[in-house]
């Protein structure tokens, strides 16, 4: 009885694997298909998920969708988190002199999480993920995550991590990745673009939130489209996240 | 369908739904107030016997839909449900829609704005923009209530037909015949001026001006609502407030094809 629970919770579990932003809407059939699980196993799982607000079904459009309870979970963990709550007050303060979007990501594991996004109010901003994890060697703010651990936990992570390319500029030898690593622990910032998405159109700007005792417990970054990265901004970008990150510091010690 | 088919069905039905209610049951314990919960912690609140417990939250672990902390053991809420959350909201064009016009509101009040839409007979806070005085309105997305109670409700619930209205009214829990009268009278000065407001009903510290976001054939699809400390609110305000609002979800009505 205990193992069939657990695989159901497992199923349930693989069923909210299946939505995501380019498919936030999927059939009964879709789903069973994708899970190679029978029709009528996967309508009672939604039938039960729908009980508990974790999807939707929509009669007009016979499809199932994402339901309430994932937003009330994502602010519970949102409002219970140490350092979301200090930064996001920061946050806002870049966004606000920079007019561009700021994420706030942390270390989990092999992975950054973005978790927290103060979004530009232009018209072109980045759309960004949250909640996704990311490997620690592509992007900015995975890279400067990266360069706060000690070089054996760098070097121990190299050696049990596949580097895929995501993108065209995505740094996939471990010596890129070291010498990105010694470049970012002397100049205190990171820069990419299209490491780990096709697109090169976005750039982001990144640097370390750190304890009293420096170690890496964060990393805050800008998100700009590259079209509009010129020297100027960059040195904007750099001076407002610089201290940003001094002041979210403080807040933390 | 022999009847052992029919049996087998309904003993897998069931069994589905309990696992299912056990695992929300786990994931509604942590709260904001009671983030990080323990094995044993987890055992006492929900009476699952330790092993099967260990082995739904194993699972949930590798969803990513909690997390346990290496250095104590404990759990709390996985970053999935960020990412879960974040497909929800893009979904929704209103939301997409509706988030400059809740900013310009934002910026034009300095209260809180909330996107909120009926979900059966519930309203439901969909997003928020929030004032940024340091006294201010806290709403949560998902936060629901009863379509009577609150004025995003009421907007939503004046959008039904009145046979829709009745029968909710029928239906409601803990509703008297005095109060659905009363209910009821409200709904028609809602329809007639266009907004609802209310003061210290949901909350007797809040006051809130709401007003009905309507599609393309009419149908009250959303409600903007914005929301202050009841102090700060006074007749003059209100009046003020009922002119963004009404505004505003004109302009989001029709960003969705609302013509009228």
């Amino acid at each position: 009885m205990a193992e069939k629970l657990v695989s159901l919770v497992d199923r349930a579990g693989r069923i909210l694997e299946c939505f995501s932003r380019g498919e936030p809407a999927l059939g009964l059939p879709q789903i069973s298909v994708r899970l190679g699980l029978p029709k009528p196993t996967v309508f009672r799982i939604l039938g039960s998920l729908a009980r508990h607000g974790l999807v939707d079904y929509d009669r007009a459009t016979n499809l199932y969708r994402l339901g309430f309870a994932p937003l009330r979970f994502a602010d519970a963990l949102l409002h219970s988190h140490p350092i979301r709550a200090k930064a996001r007050p920061v946050m806002q303060t870049i966004r606000d002199a920079l007019n561009e979007t700021v994420i706030l990501s942390l270390r989990e594991g092999d992975h950054r999480i973005n978790i927290d996004s103060a979004d530009s109010r232009q018209a072109i901003a980045q759309l960004l993920q949250l909640g996704v994890r990311i490997p620690l060697y592509a992007g900015a703010a995975s890279q400067v995550l990266l360069a706060g651990l000690a070089d054996s936990e760098i070097a121990a992570y190299l050696a049990r991590t596949a580097l895929v390319p995501f993108g065209a500029t995505t740094l996939t030898t471990p010596e890129a990745i070291r010498k990105r690593v010694t470049k970012i622990r002397a100049e205190g910032w990171a820069l990419s673009a299209g490491e780990f998405t096709q697109s090169s159109a976005a750039a982001a700007i990144a640097v370390p939130v750190t304890t009293p005792h420096a170690a890496t417990v964060a990393a805050l970054h800008v998100s700009v489209p590259k079209a509009r990265l010129d020297a100027a901004l960059q040195k904007r970008c750099l001076a407002a996240l610089t201290t940003g990150a001094k002041a979210l510091s403080a807040a933390l010690g | 369908m022999s009847g052992l088919g029919a049996m087998r069905d309904e003993a897998e039905a069931a069994g589905t739904g309990v696992a299912l209610a056990r695992a929300a049951e786990i994931l509604s314990l942590f709260d904001p107030a009671r983030p990080m919960r323990d094995l044993r912690d987890l055992a006492e609140a929900t009476g699952i016997p330790k092993a099967t417990l260990l082995g739904i939250l194993n699972t949930l672990v590798r969803h990513d839909l909690l997390l346990r902390d290496g250095d104590n053991g404990s759990y709390r809420l996985g970053y999935a449900w960020l990412r879960l959350a974040d497909i929800r909201r893009t979904q929704s064009e209103i939301r997409q829609s509706a988030l400059p016009i809740m900013r310009q509101i934002r910026d034009a009040t300095d209260e809180t704005v909330i996107l909120s839409l009926r979900i059966g007979d519930r309203r439901v806070h969909l997003d928020y923009v929030e004032s940024t005085q340091p006294v201010r309105r806290i709403a949560h997305p998902g936060q629901e209530a009863p379509l009577h109670i609150g004025a995003a409700g009421r907007v939503l619930l004046a959008g039904l037909s009145d046979a829709d209205v009745a029968a909710y009214l029928a239906r409601a829990d803990r509703i008297g015949a005095a109060r659905a009268a009363e209910i009821r009278k409200a709904i028609e000065t809602i329809r007639h001026d266009g907004y609802a407001v209310v003061a210290g009903t949901v909350n007797p510290d809040t006051a809130a001006v709401a007003a009905p976001v309507q599609s393309y054939d009419g149908a009250t699809v959303a409600a903007l609502t914005i929301s202050c400390p009841r102090d700060r609110f006074t007749s003059q305000i209100g009046e003020r407030f009922a002119r963004e609002i009404v505004q505003g979800a004109r302009a989001l009505s029709r960003s969705l094809g609302y013509t009228a």
